[in-house]
This record gives C-alpha cells, sequence and structure tokens, in this order.
C-alpha cells in the first residue's frame, strides 16, 4: 500500500541531473540553479515541518542549498540527487534544532493558540476548525522526538520510501521501520482525541 | 490504541511497513491474511491511514520568498566561484559552510598578511637608516672627466672606482641572491654592514680623487647613511631617497692579463665570497655593444644564475662578479695581499668599463625586478669587484 495522495519529491524530480551536475561541479553557478530550482519547494516544506520556524528554515535551507554547491565533488551518483541534497539539508536543520532553541517556535505559538480554540470549539468555524486541527498536527509532530520527527516527515510529507529515507538519515531501512512505528504510535496518543473524532472511526 | 497484543510491536513494525508498501509479495500475503483475521489490526491500519491523511492534509509551507532566496545562493555561488578561481565545487573542505566562508575568506588575507610579515621582516633587516642616501650615477664617461664617486685605498694613488648602481649588469638583485648564494647573503647581519662600513671609510680615507660632476644615469643606490655621511667621503654626490633601499657599489680593478688567470683562480677560490662571477673580454666601446649581441653566454662561475654574455676582446677583459660588505672584505684582503694586483689596480681605465656598464645596464633583466620594488627587501649593501685586465 502506497501513500496516495503524497506527491513525493521523487516524482517531480528530473532523473537524468547528470550533466546539470557535472557542469555545476565545474563551476556553473547557472546550472547549479537548474539543479536545485525543481527541488527548493518541496525542500524548504520539510525544513519547516522539522524546525518550525519559518526564519531557521530560510537560513538552513540557503545554507544546505551552499553546502550541496561546495560538496558536489562528493556526490558519486550512487543515490537520487534530491535524496544526496535531502540529506545535506535534513542533517543541517536537525544540527541546527541541536545547536538552536527558538525562543517561541511556531509549534509553542500554534499549541497554544490550538489549546485555545479547543476549548472553544463550539464557536468556530469549517475553515478555523481545519486551521486546528493542523495546529494540533503540527504541535503532535513538534512534540516528537528529533529522530522520529525527521522520519514521520520524511514519509509522510515527503513521501519518501524506507530505502531513501534511510539514504537521507543514514541509517539502515530496519531502522527507518522500527523508528516509523514507533513515531506513528507517539503521533496516535498526542493526536487520540483528534482520531476518535474522525467519522471512519466514530 | 491497540498495543495490548504482546506480539502487537512486531506486528505493528509489519503493519506499519504494509502500510508503506515496503513488504515484499510473499509478506504482503501474510499480512494481508492476518488483518482478515484480526479486528486489531484492521482497526489500527485504519488509524494509521486516518493518521497519514491528517498529517499529509498539513498546508505546504512555503519560502516567503524563494526566488529570492535561489537568486541570493547563486549570488553566493557564484562569489565563491571568483574567489576560489571556480573551484570551489573541487574544494575538499569537509566542513559547515558557514565555517568554510569565513575561513575562505581568511586564507588570502592570511597569505598576504604573512607575506608581508616576512617582506617586513626582512626590510627592517636590510633597509638602510634614515640616514640613507642615494648617489646619483654619472655616466659621461667619454664626455666627461672621470668620475670617482669612491675609491679603494689599497695604494698610494688608487683609482679604483666605486660606481654606485642598482642596476648592475651581474644580474640584478634578485638573480645574484638567488639560492645558496642569495639565502647566504641575506643572512648577513649587521656585523657584515660594520665591516663594509669600516672598509668603506678606510678606502675612502685614502683616496685622491675628488668626485667629479657628470652626466647623470638615473641609476641611482643608497649606501648606509654611516658610510654616506661620512666626512672621509666627501667625492660621495648625494642625493637622499628614501625609496631607494638598495646599496650596490662596483669596484672596479684593473689587472694585467697575464694576471687574469691567477685572479681568475682566486676568485675561483673564492666563490664562497663571490657570487656571479661573469667574465668578459672587451676591446672598446662600439665592439662591445656588437659582440654582446653574438657571442653566446659563458659563464665562469658553475653557480652563476646571472651570468652576462661573454665578449671577446683583444685588448681588455673585464671579470665582474658580486660580492656584499664582509665577502668583498675578505676578497680584497685577500687581492691586497698580492702585489701584482696591488699594482695593477692603481691603473683603471675608465672609458671601456662605462661603456661597459652602460650597455649591460640596459638590457640588464635585474632593473625590471628593481622596478616592482621587490629588491628592496632582497638587497642590503651589494658590492660588485669589475676587474679590467689590460695586456
Amino acid at each position: 500500500m502506497s501513500p496516495t495522495g503524497v506527491k513525493g519529491i521523487g516524482s517531480i524530480l528530473p532523473n537524468d541531473n547528470k550533466e546539470l551536475i557535472r557542469q555545476a561541479a565545474e563551476g556553473s553557478s547557472q546550472a547549479f540553479e537548474l539543479l536545485i530550482t525543481p527541488y527548493t519547494g518541496r525542500l524548504f516544506n520539510t525544513l519547516m515541518h522539522i524546525l518550525r520556524c519559518r526564519e531557521s528554515a530560510e537560513d538552513v535551507m540557503q545554507n544546505a542549498l551552499l553546502q550541496a554547491y561546495l560538496k558536489l565533488d562528493t556526490y558519486r551518483g550512487h543515490s537520487a540527487f534530491y535524496t544526496w541534497l535531502y540529506r545535506i539539508a535534513v542533517n543541517m536543520a536537525l544540527s541546527y534544532r541541536r545547536a538552536t532553541k527558538p525562543a517561541v517556535s511556531m509549534d509553542q505559538q500554534q499549541e497554544m493558540t490550538g489549546q485555545e480554540v479547543i476549548d472553544h470549539n463550539e464557536a468556530v468555524g469549517e475553515a478555523l476548525e481545519r486551521e486546528e486541527r493542523a495546529a494540533v498536527l503540527h504541535a503532535a509532530i513538534g512534540a516528537l522526538s528529533e529522530q522520529y520527527r525527521s522520519i514521520i516527515i520524511l514519509r509522510e510529507i515527503e513521501g519518501c520510501n524506507y530505502d531513501t529515507i534511510a539514504e537521507i538519515l543514514s541509517i539502515s531501512s530496519g531502522t527507518v521501520r522500527s523508528r516509523l512505528h514507533r513515531a506513528r504510535l507517539q503521533l496516535k496518543e498526542k493526536l487520540l482525541p483528534l482520531l476518535n473524532e474522525h467519522p471512519s472511526l466514530s | 490504541m491497540t498495543d495490548h497484543n504482546p506480539n502487537y510491536e512486531i506486528d505493528g513494525e509489519l503493519l506499519n511497513a504494509y502500510f508503506d508498501d515496503e513488504l515484499t509479495a510473499s509478506e504482503c500475503v501474510v499480512v494481508e491474511q492476518a488483518i482478515e483475521n484480526s479486528p486489531q489490526l484492521r482497526e489500527s491500519l485504519q488509524e494509521l491511514k486516518i493518521l497519514s491523511k491528517e498529517i499529509q492534509c498539513l498546508s505546504v509551507e512555503f519560502h516567503s520568498n524563494e526566488q529570492e532566496m535561489i537568486d541570493t545562493v547563486i549570488t553566493k555561488v557564484r562569489d565563491r566561484n571568483l574567489s576560489v578561481h571556480d573551484q570551489a565545487p573541487y574544494c575538499n573542505v569537509k566542513i559547515p559552510v558557514m565555517a568554510r566562508g569565513w575561513k575562505q575568506r581568511l586564507q588570502i588575507p592570511a597569505l598576504l598578511a604573512l607575506t608581508a610579515c616576512v617582506l617586513a621582516v626582512l626590510t627592517l633587516q636590510f633597509i638602510p637608516n634614515e640616514q640613507s642616501m642615494t648617489l646619483v650615477q654619472t655616466d659621461g664617461i667619454d664626455t666627461t672627466p672621470p668620475v670617482e664617486n669612491f675609491h679603494r685605498a689599497d695604494n698610494n694613488a688608487p683609482e679604483s672606482e666605486a660606481i654606485a648602481d642598482n642596476r648592475l649588469p651581474m644580474g640584478g638583485m634578485g638573480g645574484g641572491r638567488s639560492g645558496s648564494a642569495g639565502e647566504s647573503l641575506l643572512s648577513e647581519n649587521q656585523e657584515s654592514r660594520d665591516k663594509a662600513i669600516r672598509q668603506a671609510k678606510h678606502a675612502a680615507a685614502n683616496a685622491n680623487e675628488p668626485v667629479a660632476p657628470a652626466q647623470t644615469r638615473e641609476r641611482s643606490f643608497a649606501i648606509d647613511g654611516a658610510m654616506a655621511e661620512s666626512e672621509d667621503i666627501p667625492q660621495l654626490n648625494r642625493q637622499v631617497d628614501k625609496n631607494t633601499a638598495v646599496a650596490d657599489v662596483t669596484y672596479h680593478i684593473q689587472v694585467k692579463q697575464k694576471d687574469l688567470p691567477t685572479l681568475l683562480g682566486l676568485l675561483t677560490t673564492h666563490q664562497n665570497l663571490v657570487q656571479n662571477i661573469d667574465r668578459k673580454e672587451t676591446v672598446g666601446i662600439a665592439d662591445v655593444e656588437k659582440d654582446a649581441a653574438e657571442e653566446p653566454q659563458r659563464r665562469v662561475s658553475a653557480n652563476n644564475s646571472m651570468a652576462k654574455p661573454v665578449q671577446k676582446s683583444a685588448v681588455n677583459q673585464i671579470v665582474m662578479f658580486r660580492s656584499n660588505a664582509s665577502q668583498l672584505a675578505t676578497l680584497v684582503g685577500a687581492l691586497q695581499k698580492n702585489p701584482e694586483f696591488a699594482l695593477s689596480m692603481n691603473h683603471l681605465q675608465r672609458s671601456a668599463l662605462g661603456k661597459t656598464l652602460t650597455t649591460e645596464i640596459k638590457d640588464a633583466p635585474s632593473a625590471k625586478v628593481k622596478n616592482q620594488g621587490a629588491t628592496t627587501i632582497l638587497s642590503d649593501t651589494i658590492f660588485s669587484i669589475q676587474v679590467i685586465a689590460t695586456p
């Protein structure tokens, strides 16, 4: 069973990047721009979900792209370029999270907002309810540990398969499977009220 | 949540893998059979679907200005390309971008600073003091009276001339100091300079010919202030020029041609004292220039990297080499011990000498080096001896 409806990064990226990679590695900034442009949108979304801070995500993304350019000579083509790029970006985001603690993260803001809205859910409309659910989800994902959060994001949001996640996070596929399972268990526990409200389960 | 079954975690992983379409066909068959037989697993699978759907429904976060961010990155990439000469992608520095950025930016300034420090140390070691002066070289060999800028003092009536020239025909400062010889020169400290000063003062005290003004050649040099300001050297034509930190003095010694082999032998035995030994044979002014273009180069010294073309002559022979203060003192002492040299040094033929210098200096590669300002670092007080051998 595949995650239907997920437009994973693998499906939107061109496969034939070798020539662009070669030119970029030779110093062509234009080739590098063409190389990274298809990935930046999804990559930023991933970083946003990991970092939950727009400024941090923008900083990390910019540095990740520069790092990718500088490390182009280390790319051997054994994995897809986007996997390699995501590995750099995700690792930088995780390192950034370890090194910095934002004063008030988006999670905290949304969590606070979400709690208030949940307490007064009878007064909100459908759109606001959707935002509330999103806020709760964000809060739940943000509460996950680093390794679980990144794996959930890569799987559920980016639609990466286990092997790709393993490459990005530099872990084995078996570890991906076990961590993903544990991450989902934790999410279920955090989102139990939300899940119970779902019509298919009620 | 359906976590009561002790085997659920294992089954849960398998169920997750099934949900994620990560199982083989055989594994899928097993899981599907288990799902059919277990309402608990069906519920769990439904939870997985809902959870996944909820997460996937999260709003996609967009960069506030993605194109601007890309442009910024590309600009930085181009800047890095320029700064590292298009070698940025091949730089195997495994450090974070930000750290690499400041390190890379510091590389060139650090190298420049290091180079400046080395040059400053060398300059401070060899730069003349504020009393340094410039001697304007006279050039009117044929049209003006003989110039005696500096007199050797080894005999009763010396006519030896110390020609001040920072573009000597012996290969220039840089060339003359290259290799081990150059290092040895650079290693000369103040003591050697003091020796040269004492030697120069001694020579000036015994000089008996006044300085005669002549046509300037726009070649100047600075010698140590202590020596230049000595009242014992009234012959010096002074012109302060702090930009010129090089002091080259050429001694011209005339020997008889029959004594030339002996002199060459002496120089050969004193190769540790002199560098860039050149030998030329000249007839006259015109012949010197003509022969200089025709004759192949020949070097007397084995380590002579800046040798000059050998010019044949039936009359005079000029042997030139470079030395520095302390080396010169030792060498002159050795020459003075030889009575033949002491006698012949009193008979300098100035006309041939002056023309020879003029011709050679025009072609001297060291002139370019000096124009680049590099010699102020490399040069200290340097003495050359130009020996004219007459039949």
